[in-house]
């Protein structure tokens, strides 16, 4: 637990590390990538800080569920908003 | 089959006279209890906003608006749609009869978080109250909906005060809703798989989905508005690029789940009222317990027929009223499955039983002119007319009333232990099938010829419809009053009820009526599927 | 008091029942904090995309090395939870309250930040209030930087929130108020808690400071 812990928390830190310097470096600072960074974070923060993996199943649903009720607002309200 | 001792060697007093005095109801952490106190509070906030209705109804009589301004009927309508949707509504049978029936019938003692359920319940007094307050000590003239500009720039009502009291009701719903799931998964007794659940305590589940994944989007909406209203932060204002369209969005993504908080819980007590009233298996279990968590899924993908002409775009449009027509399989999958159900059953006809065929019609009505409503042609002529305020009512009123009557009466024996005067149960129902019609029948006339909702006159046409949506209106008051009578009437005078009234399966059904403080008076194990009625047990029973 | 002592609340029938309802219940809240702030995201997201050039106007001003650095407080902060709730399975009560004293410090460093932050953009009229001073020409630009406001404001009431929890949970400690193992799952949640309000962050930081940076 401890050094996975620790794992998680140094690559989570690089991945931050990243994120500022494709902000500082790049112009415009690319959006995509950026996101898909924070994208990584949030997994390696379940999996490695919060250890989701060895939580009961339920949670791993909950959190889930979590996730897809998100998709489905941004989805469609930003669906709409670039189709007009 | 029966492991359950009855009450004949019930030895522990009652939930009702194991304590006296108000401070054990206002302190207690019984979930019947605190159900009793639900139940008290909004049938407060029912004949709140039925009178808020009364007013309009009256107003509407006449073609001229005389008995009210224009802005007085504004905010009588508003108070009407506010404290109808969010303080009894949303509240009534989730926080009622979730909060009494779903421990019983999973064979708990109680809620997983009993404090937190007494906490819900004092923020929705508190919520309720503060914007009762606000609501009649001045005032809001934007409907229940809040739309944006309206409410952010030109309302001169109490918006922001109103708003923080819905604000506290959500968290009333959020809690309500974290509890019943977490009972739902940790406290069924041994036995009780997810298959021999009562179909209620599928529809609370398929309800506690919403009530937490949607109430937190109204809450930041709210705070949004909020913030707009008091310090200008633009962002539903186009003159700083905000965009009302988007508040419009963030509010239905709550809103329309939020009719189905309101429609899914009535869809449960229909479940249990017909097959009690059939003595009969529900048709397709599997089928109608799915069905309700589909249409809590589904339901959160139509918000934008909402929005038709509201200036969304065109392909959203129709992405959104193709989802909106797939949601009515799961609806319709139920109505059939009832039908089905009362198909050569051991049919008893009791007022229950007249509530829930009421249900089961007022529905339908309701159901296929919301198809009408998804249609992007047919909207376009309808939207903003009376043809949706019928729509709605027929849903939201029609329907889920009935459904909080219909549970009413049948758990009435179980609550109190006494049963309700049958005779009088079967007229208010039949008064209420009728009122309601003769009501809200008229208002889909109304709208097909162009009747616009909301306002306070209109041209003498139209005042035939409306002289008999208001008669109908006066039928349909005094019958929702009159339970009031008759029921207060039984708890003094009714029979004494006996555990299982109605030979009803479900194991609310095998303890005392009302039951022990902890329910059940010994351990339980449930050895016996869902309804399980066989014909000649079912007459044995009765 | 030992493990074997504690006693489940009567609605459930030993301790392991009542840990799983809790922690169902805790993280049923946090799905329900997780949407609400997707609802602030998605505002965000939908100014974002209608107006990129103001927003690129906005974030050119915004103080992203400080967020950075606010930003590793919080993660650190999340490690030294996981390693709290490590050292309150062990049984190891100092171990636990040092490492809750020390998420609850980063917190409080990461709110002292933050503060820094608004006082800065404040003097330089970014902010409501001294909007004559603003550099900011666009009306979509202060509109980016009023909905910052108030989505930073409202994470800040959470950290705030977890701050005082982590506190409390480290003075019982302290108090031997909170018997350790038995009690491990009150640690547990707190540091969820913790964790989905970092979490948050780890949204709200690029969306606020980076994507679109420079434009």
């Amino acid at each position: 637990m401890k050094t996975r812990a620790v794992l998680a928390y140094l690559l989570l830190l690089a991945l931050l590390l990243v994120q500022a310097l494709l902000a500082g470096l790049v112009k415009p600072a690319p959006g995509v990538p950026i996101m898909l960074l924070a994208l990584g974070q949030a997994l390696v923060l379940l999996l490695g800080l919060v250890e989701l993996r060895a939580s009961s199943a339920l949670v791993r649903l909950f959190a889930a569920a979590s996730a897809f009720w998100l998709l489905l607002m941004f989805s469609l309200t930003l669906g709409e908003l670039l189709t007009r | 089959m029966n492991t359950l001792p009855t009450a004949a060697d019930a030895a522990p007093r009652s939930y009702l006279d194991a304590a006296h005095g108000l401070r054990s109801w206002l302190f207690t952490v019984d979930h019947k209890r605190i159900a009793v106190l639900y139940m008290l509070a909004v049938t407060f906030f029912f004949f709140v906003g039925g009178l808020a209705a009364s007013l309009i109804r009256i107003e509407l009589v006449t073609s001229e608006g005389d008995l009210l301004t224009a802005d007085g009927y504004n905010r009588a309508f508003t108070l009407h749609g506010v404290i109808m949707v969010w303080f009894f509504l949303i509240p009534s049978i989730p926080s009622v009869f979730g909060n009494f029936l779903v421990p019983l019938m999973i064979g708990a003692r109680d809620l997983a978080f009993p404090r937190l359920n007494l906490i819900s319940w004092y923020l929705l007094m508190g919520g309720g109250l503060f914007t009762l307050l606000a609501l009649v000590l001045g005032g809001v003239d934007t409907g229940w909906t809040f739309y944006t500009p309206l409410s952010t720039m030109f309302s001169n009502g109490h918006v922001v005060a109103v708003i923080c009291g819905v604000f506290v009701a959500g968290f009333s719903s959020i809690l309500t809703g974290i509890n019943l799931i977490v009972s739902i998964h940790t406290l069924r007794a041994p036995g009780m798989t997810w298959f021999r659940l009562p179909l209620f305590v599928w529809s609370m589940y398929a309800t506690s989905i919403i009530l937490v994944l949607a109430t937190p989007v109204l809450a930041i909406t709210l705070v949004l508005v909020a913030a707009e209203h008091l310090f200008g932060i633009g962002v539903f204002d186009p003159r700083l690029g905000g965009d009302p369209l988007l508040f419009q969005h963030l509010f239905w993504f709550y809103s329309h789940p939020a009719v189905y908080i309101m429609i899914l819980p009535a869809m449960g007590v229909v479940s249990e009222l017909i097959t009690a009233s059939a003595h009969k298996r529900i048709f397709g279990y599997r089928f109608v317990a799915f069905s309700s968590i589909a249409i809590a899924i589904i339901g959160f993908m139509v918000w934008g027929h909402h929005m038709f002409v509201a200036g969304q775009s065109m392909y959203a449009s129709m992405v959104f009223s193709l989802l909106s027509f797939l949601v009515s399989i799961p609806s319709a999958i139920k109505a059939y499955n009832w039908t089905a159900t009362l198909y050569k059953s051991d049919l008893t006809v009791h007022a229950p039983f007249l509530f829930a065929l009421t249900f089961v019609g007022l529905f339908i009505v309701g159901g296929v002119t919301g198809l009408f409503l998804a249609l992007l042609a047919a909207d376009l002529h309808a939207h903003d007319t009376y043809f949706v305020v019928a729509h709605f009512h027929y849903i939201m009123v029609g329907a889920a009333v009935a459904g909080y009557f219909g549970a009413l009466h049948f758990w009435w024996p179980k609550i109190t232990g006494r049963m309700y005067p049958e005779l009088w149960g079967r007229i208010a129902a039949v008064m209420i099938f009728c009122g309601f019609n003769l009501t809200f029948f008229p208002q889909f006339l109304l709208g097909y010829l162009g009747m616009p909702r909301r306002y306070h006159s209109y041209p003498a046409d139209f005042q035939f419809l409306h002289v008999m949506s208001s008669a109908g209106a006066s039928i349909l008051a005094v019958a929702y009053a009159l339970p009031l009578f008759y029921l207060a009437w039984s708890l003094r005078y009714g029979q004494r009820a006996a555990v299982n009234p109605w030979g009803a399966a479900g194991l609310e059904w095998r303890t005392a009526s009302p039951p022990p403080v902890h329910n059940f008076n010994s351990p339980v194990v449930v050895d016996f599927e869902a309804y399980d009625y066989a014909p000649e047990a079912a007459r044995d029973r009765l | 008091m030992t493990a074997s002592e504690a006693r489940p609340a009567e609605q459930f029938e030993d301790l392991r029942q009542q840990a799983e309802a809790d922690r169902l219940g805790m993280w049923l809240f946090l799905a329900s904090e997780t949407m609400m702030f997707g609802g602030l995201l998605l505002v965000l997201w939908f100014y974002r995309l209608s107006h990129p050039r103001e927003t690129a106007e906005a974030l050119a001003s915004m103080h992203w090395l400080l967020a950075t650095g606010n930003t590793a407080l919080l993660l650190t902060g999340s490690l030294c939870m996981t390693l709290a709730l490590a050292a309150a399975r062990e049984g190891e009560a100092r171990v636990l309250r040092r490492w809750l004293w020390v998420a609850a410090l980063l917190g409080l460093g990461f709110l002292a930040g933050k503060s820094v932050e608004y006082g800065l953009e404040f003097q330089e009229g970014l902010l409501p209030g001294n909007d004559p001073a603003s550099p900011l020409k666009s009306g979509a630009a202060r509109l980016f930087m009023n909905v910052y406001l108030t989505a930073t404001a409202l994470h800040g009431v959470h950290i705030l929130v977890a701050v005082l929890l982590v506190g409390g949970l480290a003075w019982r400690v302290g108090r031997g108020n909170l018997p350790v193992p038995a009690k491990a799952v009150t640690v547990e949640m707190i540091a969820l808690y913790w964790h989905v309000v970092d979490l948050i962050w780890l949204f709200l930081y690029p969306t606020l400071y980076l994507a679109g940076r420079g434009a």
